[in-house]
């Protein structure tokens, strides 16, 4: 099935190798990392942790695209969701994968992140996130292939899947983004510690995870001959009406207040372009209002992850240096990449039917 | 299999595990610590030892450096001259930052202001042991707060977690940086946390931590909380003492008189 993925149009290829010469950036900084340490990041002793665990939130927050899909489908009834199921685990297993590896270039010694298997510590957080990802992954990529090649194929969808999905990869997906921003703020030494936390975590990993699923159907209708339906884009858009209003109630304080502020007055807008008739019909406008609770919410995880108090003894403020910026962009067009791969293959796949 | 080639294993295999009895026998005590598993305890904190410290505050010199100094020596420290990448075993610190939650409102600003002598805390609750993920932090025995430099991955979960700022990250190579090279203590590679061990190697030899013993005002007293007759639980009992934030729960072993 992957050879799908090799055959496509100029903008196709012109795509791909944007996104490659991206990710030669991103490596390229990741070297000089290697040689040089965690010195060449803006890191130090009054901020032990930047950028790269910041996406790793966010990823893990976007990873949790099924939700709406799956239960719509298996919990619901609602059969009509059953169009983009895959496309939503393709995005899931995308995030999930990128937020993995943005644990993984934070580490002082990547070279022995299998210690991570062979000593998990069950009382810490980020034991938890590495292995919920790992089996995220694993269970949304062999699911999502087997439904695929059963759609190929022309036969029903093998017997497994529904009970696979809907008490496996369900529960998996709502527990990530709580366990992933947990590990970075579940310490006494953090003001960020409130009972609003995995609520607010829940919520801004729904409105954010279904606004990029919305955002990737819109684009699909744009660029290829894949059509969620009218229907599907409506009951989505106010999925994310929903989620998003309830984030942005909750929304949590900083010492970064105008970024916090730019946040809301952009999801708030995002919000009221969902909620119009007249341009909640319009696929560009709809594309707008999905970017715009996107930004949103990276804005918000921003100011309040890097711009809160820490423990230490002279906790500091922490600008991001280039080369994080570059492995930090490098990641997400790595991302990107593998999304791209993996609906290449489903639409060539759901259109050649 | 002829039965020459299997006598020659066999042969070879006792051989072999001869020797490594042997060698077992004879380095007993080369570089591994002792530790004696009557002396665990399931409760923590309650063993029959947990080292603790107080350091009297009375005594204390503003500007004198030596514990600092005696303790970075002995452990191969690195000094790189440059505040973002410093790695701290001990510190001496402004007031305000050492106990940002006791009340300070009308609090004079010579107190404010002074310094005072921080470490590593070694909690019965250490946040950084339930934070790491491969266990490369983990409690000792004896109470002390230690961490395995080989397993360690680097993802400064300890960092993030530690409530006093204990733990320093090897950002840069650390061994260019070291001016001279002590011996008896192993330095470290970049990438991996480390922090105070309350000298556990000197420990083992009978010896005093380095910071206890450099102080020449003798402002640190260095003992076992769970022994009643210890120096310093007489001190604690016959003096009003601080520990910091304490509202944590982290139960730290080092204690402040102000």
């Amino acid at each position: 099935m992957i050879e799908k993925a090799l055959k496509g149009n100029r903008t196709y290829w012109i795509w791909i190798i944007s996104l490659l010469s991206v990710i030669a950036f991103g490596i390229s900084a990741y070297v000089q990392q290697m040689r040089l340490g965690l010195s060449v990041t803006g890191l130090g002793g009054n901020a032990c942790w930047g950028i790269s665990a910041m996406h790793f939130i966010v990823m893990a927050g976007f990873a949790a695209s099924t939700v709406p899909v799956v239960l719509s489908v298996y919990l619901h009834d609602n059969r009509s969701f059953g169009k983009i199921m895959v496309i939503a685990q393709f995005l899931g297993v995308s995030a999930a994968v990128t937020s993995l590896l943005f644990l993984l270039i934070d580490m002082g010694k990547p070279q022995l992140m299998f210690d991570l298997l062979r000593y998990p510590n069950l009382r810490s957080f980020y034991s938890w996130a590495f292995f919920l990802l790992s089996g995220y992954i694993f269970v949304n990529l062999t699911s999502s292939w087997a439904t695929l090649g059963a759609e190929r194929k022309g036969v029903a969808a093998a017997g497994w899947i529904k009970p696979l999905l809907l008490f496996v990869s369900v529960p998996l997906a709502m527990t990530i983004p709580v366990v992933a921003g947990l590990a970075y703020t579940a310490f006494p030494a953090n003001l960020w510690f409130v009972s609003l936390l995995a609520p607010r975590l829940l919520l801004s990993s729904f409105a954010g995870s279904t606004a990029l699923l919305l955002l990737t159907i819109l684009v699909l209708k744009r660029t290829t001959a894949f059509d969620a339906g009218k229907d599907l884009v409506s009951k989505l858009s106010t999925f994310v009406v929903y989620a998003a209003s309830l984030h942005f109630l909750l929304q949590s304080m900083s010492q970064a207040m105008p970024l916090i502020w730019l946040s809301l007055v952009c999801g708030i807008a995002s919000i009221t372009i969902l909620l119009m008739p007249q341009l909640k019909s319009s696929t560009s406008w709809l594309a707008v209002a999905a970017a715009g609770i996107l930004f949103a919410i990276w804005l918000e995880k921003g100011a309040v992850l890097l711009y809160s108090p820490t423990g230490g003894i002279d906790a500091g403020y922490y600008t991001p240096a280039f080369a994080e910026i570059s492995m930090t962009l490098g990641l997400c067009s790595l991302g990107m990449l593998l999304l791209t791969i993996l609906l290449k293959v489903a639409v060539a796949i759901k259109m050649t039917k | 299999m002829n039965e020459e080639r299997r006598g020659f294993i066999k042969k070879t295999g006792a051989g072999i595990l001869a020797g490594i009895g042997a060698a077992s026998g004879l380095f007993l005590n080369f570089p591994m610590e002792q530790t004696d598993a009557s002396v665990f305890s399931e409760q923590s904190g309650s063993g029959t030892t947990r080292w603790g410290m107080l350091i009297d505050m009375r005594k204390c010199r503003e500007g004198c450096q030596k514990c600092v100094a005696a303790c970075h020596q002995s452990h191969n420290v690195p000094d790189f001259g440059h505040t973002r990448h410093e790695i701290r075993w001990m510190q001496k610190s402004p007031y305000s930052n050492v106990f940002p939650t006791a009340p300070q409102e009308f609090a004079g600003k010579e107190r404010g202001n002074r310094s005072f002598p921080t470490l590593c805390n070694h909690c019965v609750e250490p946040p950084c042991v339930r934070s790491c993920p491969t266990e490369a932090a983990f409690k000792r025995f004896d109470g002390i707060v230690a961490f395995d430099y080989h397993r360690c991955i680097g993802c400064r979960s300890c960092m993030a977690s530690c409530p006093y700022g204990a733990v320093s990250f090897n950002w840069r190579e650390p061994r260019p940086a070291l001016k001279a090279i002590n011996d008896s203590y192993p330095t470290r590679e970049m990438g991996v946390v480390e922090k105070c061990n309350f000298c556990s190697e000197r420990l083992l030899t009978g010896k005093l931590p380095a910071c206890t013993e450099a102080c020449p005002e003798k402002a640190l007293t260095f003992g076992n909380l769970n022994d009643p007759e210890s120096e310093l639980r007489q001190l604690l009992e016959s003096n009003q003492t601080m520990q910091r934030k304490p509202e944590l729960g982290t139960l730290p072993s080092v204690f402040y008189i102000i």
